[in-house]
């Protein structure tokens, strides 16, 4: 009897944890996973978060962590604001990009005038908005699926980003299909992995919040 | 009046004493403004010709020689070091840094901050000088460029 209750608790466990392994998404999947997602970010006006970010730097052997909080509106509107250990706040306002990395010291750009720019702010929104999954012209996108999270994974095409990144992974949670967890590996082998927590949804933002000095 | 030789010799030798003290004290020790015991982070500012570039430097000692990152603020990384006694050499530098007078500039501002400062060797062309609020400042005057480190963790 006991043997047989321990065979089960073998077979239950292992079953959940095949549940949780993320296997390639079949073509049904795929389109399900993508029609959730369009579904969720269109419905998504903005988004408050928390984000902590972890940098492993593959020479040294060592983590660097950083947090902050993120505001994105979907009128090409975005914050991302570092706290700890660090100050500094990068807002994109439509066509305009300003970085602050201490008081007094801003740096705005205009987006059109770097190419390298206008790629990463376009990986910055479409992960967070699901639209990445439409870009079929900058990505390889490969689909992967599990009972508990979907996952993407972006390789890029464009010259400048292919120099950067072999790989961008999307973490999606299956409550809400929103992204959880954005992870960039880049060619020299450093891995950033940035997660994103406490999601208030459709909240409004003030435009101050957007504001490029 | 006349002054005696032995005299004058005494004080040139002191005059020199100083003036070397001085030279010294100028150049500020690598050793004191770095940990060799922990991982130390830094923010850093690099200011050149039309440029203003900010970011995080992650230092470690390791096995006698310095190891280092440069990454921004979003973790994209500019350049990894290597920095064994005297030199300095960069790593996995991202492409629109990875040219060769670029690199061979800055491997030789960062041999000149961890090593000759630190020996208190001053080096042409090359400055480092403390600020009042903890901030160092190196400078590469040849070439017009500042580095601005502020200690974070």
């Amino acid at each position: 009897m006991k043997k047989g209750l321990f065979f089960i608790t073998i077979l239950i466990f292992s079953l959940n944890l095949n549940a949780q392994k993320l296997i390639p998404a079949t073509s049904a999947q795929q389109q399900l996973m993508l029609e959730k997602i369009t579904a969720s970010s269109a419905q998504m006006k903005s988004l408050i978060c928390d984000f902590e970010q972890v940098k492993e730097l593959s020479l040294l052997n060592e983590k660097m962590v950083s947090k902050g909080k993120m505001y994105y509106r979907n009128d090409n509107c975005l914050r991302w604001e570092y706290n700890s250990p660090y100050l500094y706040t990068f807002v994109l306002n439509d066509k305009k990009v300003m970085m602050q990395a201490e008081a007094g010291k801003t740096n705005v750009i205009d987006v059109k005038s770097s190419k390298f720019f206008q790629e990463i702010i376009k990986v910055m929104m479409n992960g967070i908005n699901g639209n990445g999954l439409k870009d079929i012209k900058s990505f390889t996108i490969n689909y992967y699926w599990s009972e508990n999270q979907w996952q993407v994974h972006l390789i890029p095409l464009q010259k400048e980003m292919k120099k950067m990144f072999s790989t961008i992974q999307l973490t999606f949670n299956v409550k809400d299909y929103s992204v959880d967890k954005v992870e960039m590996e880049e060619q020299n082998g450093d891995t950033t992995t940035i997660v994103l927590s406490g999601k208030q949804f459709n909240k409004a933002i003030e435009n101050a919040k957007f504001i490029i000095n | 009046m006349r002054v005696k030789p032995a005299m004058t010799c005494f004080f040139f030798c002191l005059l020199l004493l100083v003036s070397c003290n001085t030279a010294k004290n100028s150049v500020l020790s690598g050793k004191t403004l770095f940990d060799t015991t922990k991982v130390s982070k830094y923010r850093i500012l690099i200011k050149a010709k039309q440029a203003e570039v900010s970011g995080i430097m992650v230092l470690k000692y390791i096995n006698n020689e310095w190891r280092g990152s440069l990454i921004n603020e979003f973790g994209i990384k500019a350049f990894d070091f290597v920095a064994p006694q005297g030199k300095c050499k960069l790593k996995n530098t991202i492409s629109f840094l990875d040219k060769w007078y670029i690199r061979r500039t800055v491997e030789s501002d960062f041999a000149f901050l961890l090593w000759n400062a630190a020996e208190g060797k001053a080096v042409k062309g090359k400055s480092l000088e403390q600020l009042p609020d903890g901030r160092f400042i190196l400078k590469n005057e040849k070439r017009n460029i500042e580095y601005a480190f502020q200690f974070i963790e």
